[in-house]
């Protein structure tokens, strides 16, 4: 079970590859925002926020949500698979803008 | 209506909380700032007046200085940019200096001018015997330090009423992520300030005549003089980080415990703990872990 934000970030981006492999097949749109999430998840994968404890939370959020889409896109259940990619694009957005913290300066 | 108090820098940081102090005391405000800046919550009010511009163009300096009382000049170049490109620093931070200065002696004379100078130009003071005292030698280690210097310098010797604040590491309540490496040993001497703090020793300065053509420490007080590595660790507890990633400078920085009797005694500024500040940290990560 991961404890760690870098861990629960790197399940939610294999969570994604695997969503992402031939949704365009079924839904362009849909794959073209998974993609998008995980170029995001790729730039702030090395940030300093995933080191510390409060990424944790926000990432658990990613991680649960993304396996909850991977498991009904397994399952072809289209009508819950919107909605859930919706929910997974909010909470994505919610750890990118916390990742981006700002520095301490010290004049 | 008052004559209007002017801040450089005012849609920055501490300056957007001292121009919304300033207003709450009922005084008129004139902020000078780059046009690229939010000056989102400060346009369109009565008390609050906008001029953007650069503070080294000569002429939009001097086009912002008409009818102020005081001039709190916060309008810098910091570090980390500060040590990228020395032309650009002093341009900025000495020119600029040199820009408000020329402009209030000709427009504004018997304004007062605060200056926001930094302990960092006391320079590695750790072999020497603590606190470090205002008269004691200024010997830069880095660009930033360098520039404010000068810029202290030309103030001092500027036909104004001035205050030049040496003002210590501002610490922000806030979840940011710490620099690396530390600009000091672990085993340094070191003494921050809390942000708020300096507001109010800002605030004060505007309206303090026992303050007029001095230099004052701005630091946090007793509660703040920590060791290096005890402020580190404490930083590294509060956000929940490995403290194996904390770096240390390689030789020791310029922080140090400073004497602030004199400024307390004239601003009484000094009102966050170190532990007020410790108890805002642990709440703001308390409050992400709970999201």
């Amino acid at each position: 079970m991961p404890v760690s934000g870098q861990e629960l970030l790197e399940e939610s981006i294999a969570n994604c590859r695997q969503i992402a492999d031939g949704l365009g097949t079924i839904n362009p749109a849909w794959e073209a925002s998974i993609v998008e999430i995980l170029e995001k998840f790729d730039e702030i994968s090395d940030t300093f926020f995933f080191k510390t404890m409060p990424s944790v939370p926000a990432a658990r959020a990613v991680a649960r949500e993304s396996s909850g889409a991977l498991s009904l896109r397994e399952n072809e259940d289209w009508d819950s698979f919107g909605p859930a990619v919706e929910q997974l694009i909010a909470s994505s957005q919610n750890l990118i803008e916390k990742a981006g913290m700002k520095g301490v300066t010290l004049t | 209506m008052s004559a209007p108090i002017l801040v450089t820098g005012g849609a920055g940081s501490v300056g957007r909380m001292l121009v919304e102090k300033l207003v709450e005391s009922g005084r008129r405000v004139r902020i000078f700032d780059l046009p690229f800046m939010d000056f989102g919550g400060l346009e369109y009010r009565e008390a609050i007046e906008i001029v953007k511009g650069d503070i080294t163009d000569a002429a939009q300096v001097a086009d912002a200085m008409g009818g102020v009382s005081a001039v709190v000049h916060l309008a810098a170049l910091l570090p980390p940019n500060s040590e990228r490109d020395r032309e650009r620093t002093f341009a900025v931070n000495v020119g600029g200096t040199q820009n408000i200065i020329a402009a209030m002696e000709s427009n504004a004379p018997n304004a007062a001018l605060i200056f926001t100078s930094s302990i960092s130009t006391y320079g590695d003071t750790s072999a020497q015997e603590p606190p470090v005292k205002t008269d004691h030698a200024q010997s830069a280690i880095d660009i930033y330090a360098d520039s404010k210097i000068v810029g202290e310098r030309m103030v001092r010797e500027s036909s104004l009423t001035w205050i030049a604040m040496r003002i210590a590491g501002i610490q922000v309540p806030a979840f940011l992520e710490p620099p690396s490496p530390w600009p000091f040993v672990a085993e340094q001497r070191v003494e921050m300030v809390h942000r708020d703090d300096v507001v109010d020793a800002l605030f004060a300065s505007v309206d303090a005549p026992d303050a007029a053509n001095k230099i004052l420490n701005i630091a946090g007080g007793p509660t703040w003089q920590l060791r290096g590595e005890d402020y580190v660790r404490d930083y590294f507890d509060f956000i929940g980080a490995p403290l194996e990633l904390a770096e240390y400078r390689a030789a020791p920085g310029w922080v140090d415990w400073y004497d602030t009797e004199e400024s307390q005694r004239i601003l009484g500024y000094q009102n966050r703990s170190y532990q007020h500040y410790s108890d805002e940290m642990r709440a703001i990560v308390a409050a992400m872990m709970e999201e």
